[in-house]
């Protein structure tokens, strides 16, 4: 199952992080479109980044974010080099999406 | 994936959606349909009834015309001092005329250091793009541009 990738770096006290979800987000109309049936739809309806299980960011998500969406955000004070960036996304069908960075 | 640790994130994630039940649409109840919210709807229901203003601390980077309404980068930075008494609570972007005006709400705490989040969003033709951001103390700040799109990206 696809999964998101996350790069994270500390520079400065700062620890920026790109990630990148692999995903479809299949909107209703394109599901429709596509397969006939808006019930085909599947988007990311939330994401969450934790550190050493300290929520870094939190967010709701819609069907309007493109294709493989990318997340760039950024956090201080939480983590070192080494540690790891989790992050755990939620789509509409109920999978989850997994992925974790070093940050370096 | 163990056992214990499958359910230890159910947790979690039930947890975060019981703590934002009011907050989070995507935590409610499956939309069967397109969710009809409007733009003016959606920003009554985050700001419960305030009027956003419209301010220079907030910076929204969308491009002006947008070749692909599929793929369109959004960056949206906060002036802000990120402490604990005056810091930038959520950042939420919206579309004026998508058939779901809220795309995307990021929550922050003062740990994130900078109000800063970018993301790709999807247009289906040319309109507003709105930061919508909310401030600890309560206020509501918003910037918008206008982007053209050549090529529909929703359907």
């Amino acid at each position: 199952m696809a999964g998101i990738k996350v790069k994270a770096k500390l520079k400065g006290g700062v620890v920026k992080v790109k990630a990148m979800a692999k995903h479809a987000m299949m909107t209703y109309n394109m599901a429709e479109k596509k397969t006939g049936s808006r019930d085909n739809a599947n988007f990311i309806t939330h994401i969450t980044a934790t550190v050493n299980g300290e929520t870094v960011l939190d967010m709701s998500t819609s069907q309007f974010l493109s294709k493989n969406p990318i997340f760039k955000f950024q956090f201080k004070g939480i983590g070192k080099k080494g540690d790891k960036v989790q992050m755990i996304a939620t789509d509409l069908k109920g999978n989850t999406l997994k992925g974790k960075g070093k940050i370096k | 994936m163990q056992r214990r640790d499958f359910f230890k994130k159910l947790g979690t994630a039930a947890a975060v959606t019981a703590v934002l039940p009011s907050m989070s649409f995507a935590g409610s109840a499956k939309p069967t349909g397109p969710n009809k919210m409007d733009y003016d709807t959606a920003v009554k229901t985050i700001t419960g009834g305030k009027t956003p203003k419209p301010s220079k601390k907030v910076k929204l980077k969308v491009p002006e015309i947008a070749e692909n309404g599929a793929v369109v980068p959004v960056t949206v930075t906060v002036d802000s001092p990120m402490t604990e008494s005056n810091y930038v609570k959520a950042i939420h972007i919206l579309t004026g005329k998508n058939s779901n005006a809220r795309c995307i709400d990021v929550y922050l705490t003062p740990a994130n250091g900078k109000a800063m989040f970018a993301t790709r969003i999807k247009l289906g033709g040319t309109q507003n793009v709105t930061a919508l951001v909310e401030l600890s103390n309560g206020e509501f700040l918003t910037a918008s541009q206008s982007v053209k799109v050549t090529i529909g990206g929703c359907g």
